[in-house]
């Protein structure tokens, strides 16, 4: 065996799999949460409401009323990618807007989301496009087992589907560094997890391997992830409704909603392959044949 | 790779082979006549300030010979009244005006070429018994070539036998190695002649050619001072004298300074004969001068002619682009862009370099051509600085997207401007051609480089700076490749195996060499 041929390198990802078995066509509907959630929602796979559209610059004129009711949401790019440009707000006890900074929740102003927003309208956070959409969206409450291994933001989980098949899965798990949101290359921290059993495997934080929890220093603990059957039913079902055959499915587990699909990624990471301590493309390739 | 794939290959290597086939079929020995050739910009600045005088300047143009070529020549002396005096083959240029006040800057500039010539001294060569007219004065003591003091004629007995004394080569040879080696060279201001070097056993290029000029005429020998310069990329303001002595019936080029016996390089360019100086002046008048040199490819002289007879598809992208007054430096600049890219492709996906934006290293390279890599880089990474400090500031007004961005962009600007003022006030040259960088380009990069910065830590930012400066190095190194350039220019087709490199590439699905360290945990415990 050559050396590294279980390990799937980008070239490879791109050539054999993201661009052989994604047609371009479809690539909207990952690359655009939006799309996909309408998608996703018009097929029965739960996502998390949607509470407003941003669609240009004008309507953050009135984004104070907008915004009054609610009490907290995740602020998102439709064509962000790598999690950029996402942030938390919530209203503290005094009903002040907050987001979760190095520190804790520090305070965040109606015009400091408006910048935000305006930003994000700009295409600041969607590489190559001139413009975008902004959306708010209901803030996800974790369940408590990932939930508690995250600082504060909310943990998800990562399932590669390949032609329809769960390929490889990860857990990602908000630290302090990444600010509450679950994007290993912003400082989240990864956990390998089992296929058939849904338990956690190994850890990684970046491409090292960790044992201890980077905020905390406690060891970590191996959990098995709650309705594992079910997160990878979800998964099956989101990646067959958007006709995408290798795609990432985001999936976070919450209190009330159960699991529900966060966002589609038509050009997955690969260092899920660090998380579980196995390449994936031995894998890949044995299920691509007939 | 698939079987479209290797077909795409093979057709661009056919059609590229079959192209060069033709052409060199065709043409045969005329390619290497057609060949760009290497060339030297010479710019000659130089400056006065005159309190109600009247001016003269007087500058030895480099002379049209043989051994060199002179073109495109430009005098920019837009208040001086300007003229050529020739003399023999000296070319001087004299510039002039009455009742001048006030700062005047005077600029000579021309595209040169010379050629090294090499001459073989057989063992014995007679003196020369009889000399033309105008060669005579070179056998006559001069005021710094004392060739009759009794200092000089005592070193010639001394250093030449008896038995050799009627032997050009062996007398050449002698005088030539006394001068080169025995005179330790030393920087010395001012003229020094033919006594002073003997008697200080010291001296710089003028020394060394008037003693070794001296002891060829004590020995019967014509010899006369060549004054001239050692062209070079850069910025330099002296100038060289070396020596030509008649033997066998021609003049002979020799170099005690730096050791050329019987030859002269081709960096060496000649620009007036005998014991004067290059540029003489009027007194008093805070005068000031440099030479600016840098090497260009121009295709031959006679190369442009012969172009148009040639077939289509040959040599007439060259008579094309001359027809529009297109310099061929914008076509070779065109021609290797795509070079540019293949190093930035390979780069990016087999060796795995992140850069800010795709092909902005080979656009960078391309600027970096007027102000070389080294200020290039620095200016770049300057900017890159500063321009994040700016933006860090900037948020704090949380401006909209555009605007903000068009105000780095004028800071950018300015960054630039202060990069020529900067040049100005220190002499410099190099990075008062920062103006062709591309601004939108570095304002986006700066852009980039501060979100980095902002989302994925300064240690992340680094990496992605380091790593856009390799590329632009390995892009600048491949676009400047004067060889690459050559056949390149002379045979566009080339470009079709570029294209073939890129199918390659983007049919390649190996492991980047980024990813074998990213994966090396899981790829090296796979091999125990």
């Amino acid at each position: 065996m050559h050396l590294g041929d279980d390990v799937l390198g980008i070239n490879a990802r791109n050539l054999d799999f993201v661009y052989k078995l994604n047609r371009r066509k479809y690539f909207p509907t990952a690359d655009d949460k939006l799309i996909a959630k309408e998608i996703l929602s018009a097929a029965g796979v739960p996502t998390p409401p949607t509470l407003t559209i941003f669609r240009s610059h004008w309507e953050l004129k009135d984004i104070e009323a907008r915004t009054g009711a609610i009490d907290g949401f995740a602020v998102k790019p439709a064509q962000g990618s790598g999690g950029r440009g996402i942030l938390i707000v919530r209203r503290d006890f005094a009903g002040r807007l907050t987001t979760i900074g190095q520190t804790g929740w520090t305070p965040f102003g109606i015009e400091d989301l408006k910048t935000h927003i305006s930003y994000i309208l700009s295409g600041l956070y969607s590489l190559e496009k001139l413009s975008d959409r902004a959306f708010l969206e209901q803030l996800l409450e974790p369940e408590d087992i990932l939930g508690g291994l995250s600082y504060r933001g909310v943990p998800d989980i990562r399932v590669i589907m390949c032609q329809g098949q769960p390929a490889m899965a990860m857990t990602r798990l908000p630290t302090q560094r990444s600010r509450g949101r679950a994007n290993l290359h912003q400082g989240a921290f990864a956990f390998g997890i089992d296929m058939e059993t849904g338990q956690t495997t190994h850890a990684v934080l970046g491409n090292q391997n960790i044992t201890r929890h980077p905020d905390t220093g406690q060891p970590l603990p191996r959990v098995k992830i709650p309705a594992w059957k079910d997160v990878l039913e979800i998964s099956s079902r989101a990646a067959r409704c958007v006709e995408l055959g290798y795609v990432g499915v985001d999936i976070v587990i919450d209190k009330r909603l159960g699991p529900v699909v966060l966002e589609l990624n038509a050009r997955p990471g690969l260092n899920i392959q660090l998380a579980n301590r196995e390449g994936l493309a031995r894998k890949l390739y044995e299920d691509k044949k007939p | 790779m698939r079987t479209r794939d290797k077909i795409a290959v093979l057709l661009l290597v056919g059609i590229c082979y079959s192209l060069l086939f033709y052409k060199i079929h065709n043409l045969g020995g005329a390619i290497s006549r057609a060949l760009p050739q290497r060339h030297y910009e010479l710019l000659l600045n130089m400056s006065l300030t005159a309190h109600n005088d009247d001016i003269q300047l007087r500058v030895a143009l480099p002379p049209q010979i043989d051994r060199q070529i002179v073109r495109e020549e430009f005098f920019g002396s837009p208040e001086f009244a300007f003229h050529i005096n020739r003399d023999g083959a000296n070319r001087w240029g004299i510039w002039e005006k009455s009742n001048a006040t006030g700062y005047y800057a005077l600029v000579y500039s021309g595209t040169v070429r010379a050629e090294a010539r090499r001459y073989k001294l057989p063992p014995r060569i007679d003196l020369p018994r009889r000399v033309p007219a105008e060669v005579e004065s070179y056998l006559l003591p001069s005021e710094y070539i004392q060739a009759d003091s009794a200092e000089v004629r005592n070193l010639f007995e001394q250093l030449v036998p008896a038995s050799d004394r009627g032997n050009a080569a062996a007398v050449v040879r002698t005088a030539f190695d006394y001068t080169s080696k025995m005179i330790r060279t030393v920087e010395l201001k001012g003229t020094t002649d033919a006594i002073t070097t003997l008697r200080l056993g010291e001296a710089s290029c003028g020394g060394k050619s008037r003693l070794f000029a001296a002891l060829c005429r004590a020995g019967g020998i014509p010899a006369r001072l060549v004054g001239g310069l050692i062209l070079k990329d850069g910025i330099w303001r002296s100038s060289h004298i070396w020596v030509e002595a008649w033997i066998a019936g021609m003049w002979v080029p020799f170099c005690p300074l730096n050791g050329y016996f019987a030859e002269i390089p081709s960096h060496y360019l000649i620009l007036y004969y005998g014991d004067q100086p290059l540029l003489t002046h009027s007194a008093d008048i805070n005068f000031n001068y440099s030479f600016h040199g840098k090497k260009v490819l121009a295709p031959p002289a006679e190369a442009m002619q012969a172009a148009k007879k040639f077939p289509a598809g040959t040599l007439s992208l060259w008579w094309a682009f001359e027809q529009v007054r297109i310099p061929l430096n914008l076509l070779k600049i065109i021609l290797m862009i795509p070079f540019g890219a293949l190093v930035v492709v390979l780069a990016r996906n087999v060796v795995g370099i992140e850069t800010f934006g795709t092909f902005m290293p080979a656009l960078m390279a391309v600027a970096f051509r007027d102000t070389g890599l080294a200020w290039g880089l620095m200016l770049f990474l300057a900017i890159l600085l500063c321009g994040g400090i700016i933006r860090c500031g900037l948020q704090w007004f949380q401006l909209l997207h555009t605007p903000k961005l068009a105000i780095l962009m004028t800071a950018t600007v300015t960054f630039i401007m202060a990069a020529i003022l900067l040049g100005v006030a220190t002499g410099q040259v190099l990075p008062t051609r920062a103006s062709t960088f591309p601004l939108m380009i570095l304002t986006l990069t700066v852009e980039r480089f501060a979100i980095i910065w902002e989302e994925e830590g300064l240690g992340k930012a680094t990496k992605v700076v380091v790593g856009t400066v390799f590329v632009i190095a390995g892009a600048f190194a491949v676009m400047n490749w004067q060889s690459l350039q050559i056949i390149v220019v002379t045979f566009p087709e080339t470009l079709l195996l570029v294209v073939a490199a890129f199918v390659i590439v983007g049919r390649w699905t190996g492991m980047r060499f980024g990813e074998y360290m990213r994966f090396r945990e899981l790829i090296f415990r796979k091999e125990r």
